[in-house]
């Protein structure tokens, strides 16, 4: 017999998030109901919408292609992932997006990347803590893109220390949802303990990805990032 | 350089503290006996488990799974489906055994030397019944016949042949001075030593091509016949005057019977009858294949399922109300997954389970599992080191060496980081140990109201609001490792049982299907990657109402899969509904 929980919302719980142990607690008050769900839904696509009209009032240009293949590397390696323990490219590329064609599109491109994602991965309420989670990581990657990118390369080790940090801040950002459940403070921290050898992987897995990622994208002319330094602090600015 | 020793020390540190964290230990022994397909289940003495395999006989130690014996028959078959028989005399242990060549031996247990051996005629499958015993004879059911034998000597008492016919898997059945056998021809045969054989039924021409390939059940005052035909079959059950004919279709497993019920097993679905009077269907347990050896004991039905994941389903009786069914409990699962038609060995203090595959797993519990944790400890934490140094090692390397390199070599730090990135996921478990705090004492205020008798050992409370069967309702209820009744009185809230004095157990999983088993409570549960969530304990369905299955292990809320961390020696786990 199955638990009210449907495998794919857990199985959505522990792969797209963090404290992927901590489900004991955790997973309760994740569940909601069907209107519930739809207005999530409909509040994350409002959000979507706005950031993406905004962002029109500069030409997307060249940055419609970077921004499709950021999207489309995030959904792709967040499915393809799905298996692995908490490891996945989203967050690196959140941050590496901000960095790169700006704060508002790149957390335009972390709401879209959430919700296309859970759509196979399954929703819920977590959906909001995701997105509006790694919506910040974007806004940080555009808040310090001039130190992420450098002479118009990525410098590696700092983007390596960032997904390093940013690991253990999305998961335990993530995992503020407890409190709906009704879940105290010390409640929480022990929930956070619990799931430190998830948070490490996916802090590990960021690493990870941007050794791998640098190198290969400083390779890359056509992605001109001394062109993108410029108007990614001037999107900031806006923000 | 600085930053690169700087580097490669702290991965080194990385590596020794995982190293000296044990991997994950399993509850399981696994072997290869690489003899070829195993198609019965294992057998016991109570001293060695017997494996029956093609051609081979292997008795493997009972408490550690070492092999104490071998003993080769080539036989003619890619088969071999009689089972072993174990007899005691006053001055050996014997065992028994039919061969597909015809063959029936007696080996002495302890040696596994041959003490005796009769050959009979082989016109199709040998031997593929079950022997059975009758006083100081041995009854065999060869392939178109039925013979017994002196047990100590194997000298012939008696022996009849069915002419022109053939059985296959059938086993003989006492009924009254005479034994019934179904043959390939669908007709039951009445074989008395003293007369020529005689049909007792014969099937109609309703059944195409009918087999009757299984014992028949003696019930009373009827029988139960399981006739399979090629396209339709069916269960007969008569008196001699009246009969029912019950619906079977597909391929029929071996009848099981236990207090009144009988579980009819096929490959198309499988049917619990109350058999107390006629036969009723009470309820369709599963529609998987189950085509070998139900088992119906200590009130569990196990059904070898037949297919490419084989595994044992098993059921429990669940009763609420006076209203009962059989409810899923915890599978068993092989390590090897084949098909299989084996019955599941249940042993004091261990499952014997073995597949086609010809791997035999023995899941173990009390004392078997500490002195093979004590093994797996000694032989494994040397290797887990080792291990653990294989990622952790070449990666620091790779990535102290690349850094601020340039061409290829810019690449070996994302390398360098994969690799530590595999060992860490392969090293999950030792990783949340770490980082899971661990109470040092016990602090469930439970404990006090606990018999002095259960200082030291592992204790399960179910303490539910609802639920629990009317027995434990209002009572709050202390039952020993046996089952026992210690103390009962009464309760306020709702019900609490509690199950002490275990040993042994290395999660909350398995003490918690322990006690559960103990008190009689239905468990059900369910495999996540992240490990196994309880479904449902007793009448408490998890996530029904809205409410929760929650532990508290040492008074402490458990937050992990109940397979995902080990327990103390003295843990208190309590179940609760949130």
């Amino acid at each position: 017999m199955e638990s009210c929980l449907s495998k794919e919302s857990f199985k959505h719980h522990i792969h797209g998030i963090g404290p992927s142990r901590r489900f004991m607690i955790g997973l309760h008050p994740a569940e909601v109901g069907q209107a519930a769900f739809w207005i999530i839904h409909l509040v994350l696509l409002c959000v979507l919408m706005v950031l993406i009209w905004s962002t029109l009032r500069r030409p997307l240009g060249r940055d419609m292609g970077l921004f499709m293949t950021y999207g489309i590397t995030a959904i792709a390696g967040r499915l393809l992932l799905a298996g692995a323990p908490n490891i996945q490219p989203v967050t690196i590329l959140m941050l590496l997006a901000g960095a790169h064609i700006g704060a508002r599109r790149g957390m335009a491109l972390a709401v879209l990347t959430t919700l296309v994602s859970n759509m196979f991965l399954g929703s819920g309420l977590w959906t909001i803590y995701q997105a509006s989670g790694w919506a910040f990581v974007a806004l940080l990657g555009g808040l310090f893109s001039h130190r992420l990118v450098e002479n118009g390369r990525i410098n590696m080790w700092r983007l390596a220390s960032g997904g390093l940090v940013l690991g253990f801040a999305f998961d335990w950002w993530v995992s503020l949802y407890i409190f709906h459940g009704g879940a105290s403070f010390s409640t929480y921290l022990q929930y956070l303990v619990t799931g430190l050898s998830y948070d490490l992987l996916h802090a590990l897995g960021n690493v990870t990805f941007a050794l791998w990622l640098a190198p290969i994208l400083n390779r890359s002319p056509e992605l001109n990032l001394i062109r993108t330094n410029s108007h990614v602090r001037s999107d900031v600015a806006v923000v | 350089m600085r930053k690169r020793i700087s580097a490669f020390v702290i991965f080194i540190l990385l590596s020794i503290s995982l190293s000296s964290t044990s991997a994950e230990l399993n509850e399981r022994i696994s072997i290869n006996l690489d003899r070829g397909m195993i198609s019965t289940a294992p057998v016991t003495n109570g001293e060695i488990v017997i494996i029956k395999s093609i051609g081979h006989l292997t008795a493997l130690d009972i408490n550690d799974g070492s092999e104490k014996w071998m003993v080769e028959h080539p036989t003619p078959h890619f088969f071999e489906i009689s089972p072993p028989l174990f007899h005691s005399t006053p001055e050996n242990d014997l065992l028994l055994v039919g061969w597909t060549d015809g063959m029936v031996c007696a080996y002495d247990a302890t040696t596994g030397e041959e003490v005796w051996n009769r050959s009979t005629e082989m016109k199709g499958y040998g031997i593929t019944g079950a022997l059975l015993m009758v006083e100081d004879e041995v009854i065999v059911p060869y392939d178109h016949g039925l013979m017994a034998l002196d047990v100590l000597t194997g000298s012939l008492s008696w022996d009849v042949v069915v002419e022109e016919q053939l059985f296959y898997r059938s086993s003989p059945a006492v009924f009254g001075n005479t034994y019934l056998m179904g043959s390939e021809t669908g007709v039951l045969w009445e074989i008395s030593p003293n007369s020529a054989p005689s049909q007792f039924y014969s099937p109609s021409a309703d059944i195409e091509s009918p087999m009757i390939r299984g014992p028949v059940m003696v019930l009373d005052d009827r029988i139960l016949i399981p006739v399979q035909g090629s396209s339709n079959g069916s269960l007969i059950e008569t008196d001699g005057i009246s009969t029912i004919v019950h619906p079977a279709l597909g391929t029929i497993a071996i009848l099981a019977y236990r207090d009144g019920g009988v579980v009819v097993a096929t490959s198309q679905y499988t049917t619990v009858y109350d058999c107390e009077t006629w036969c009723v269907a009470l309820q369709t347990l599963t529609d998987e294949s189950v085509t070998g050896e139900v088992g119906f004991e200590n009130g569990v039905i196990t059904l070898p399922i037949n297919d490419a994941e084989g595994r044992w389903l098993r059921f429990n009786q669940d009763c609420n109300l006076g209203n009962c069914t059989w409810v899923k409990i915890t599978p068993l699962l092989h390590s090897q997954p084949q098909y299989l038609t084996a019955g599941a060995g249940y042993f004091n203090n261990a499952i014997f389970i073995a597949n086609d595959a010809g791997w035999v797993d023995i899941i173990t519990n009390g004392s078997l599992s500490s002195i093979y944790n004590e093994k797996k400890e000694q032989n494994n934490t040397p290797e887990g080191d080792v291990f653990a140094l294989l990622f952790i090692l070449p990666g620091a390397a790779m990535v102290a060496i690349g850094v601020r390199k340039e061409s290829w070599a810019k690449y070996l730090p994302a390398l360098g980081a994969s690799i530590i990135l595999l060992g860490a996921g392969y090293y999950l478990q030792a990783i949340s140990e770490l980082t899971t705090p661990t109470s040092e004492v016990s602090e469930d205020p439970l404990r006090e109201l606990m018999p002095e008798l259960w200082k030291g050992t592992q204790v399960v409370v179910f303490e539910f609001e609802n639920g629990l069967p009317s027995r434990f309702t209002g009572n709050e209820t202390f039952l020993g490792s046996n089952g026992e009744l210690i103390d009962s009185h009464q309760f306020a809230g709702g019900g609490r049982v509690f199950v002490g004095g275990l040993e042994g157990y290395d999660d909350v999983r398995s003490l918690t299907i322990a006690a559960a088993e103990i008190a009689a409570l239905a468990y059900q549960e369910h495999s996540e990657d992240m490990g196994y969530r309880v479904d449902r304990i007793g009448g408490v369905i998890d996530g029904g109402g809205g409410f929760w299955l929650l532990y508290w292990e040492d008074g402490i809320i458990g937050q992990q899969a109940i397979d995902a961390n080990s327990i103390r020696g003295d843990a208190v786990i309590i179940w609760r509904v949130v």
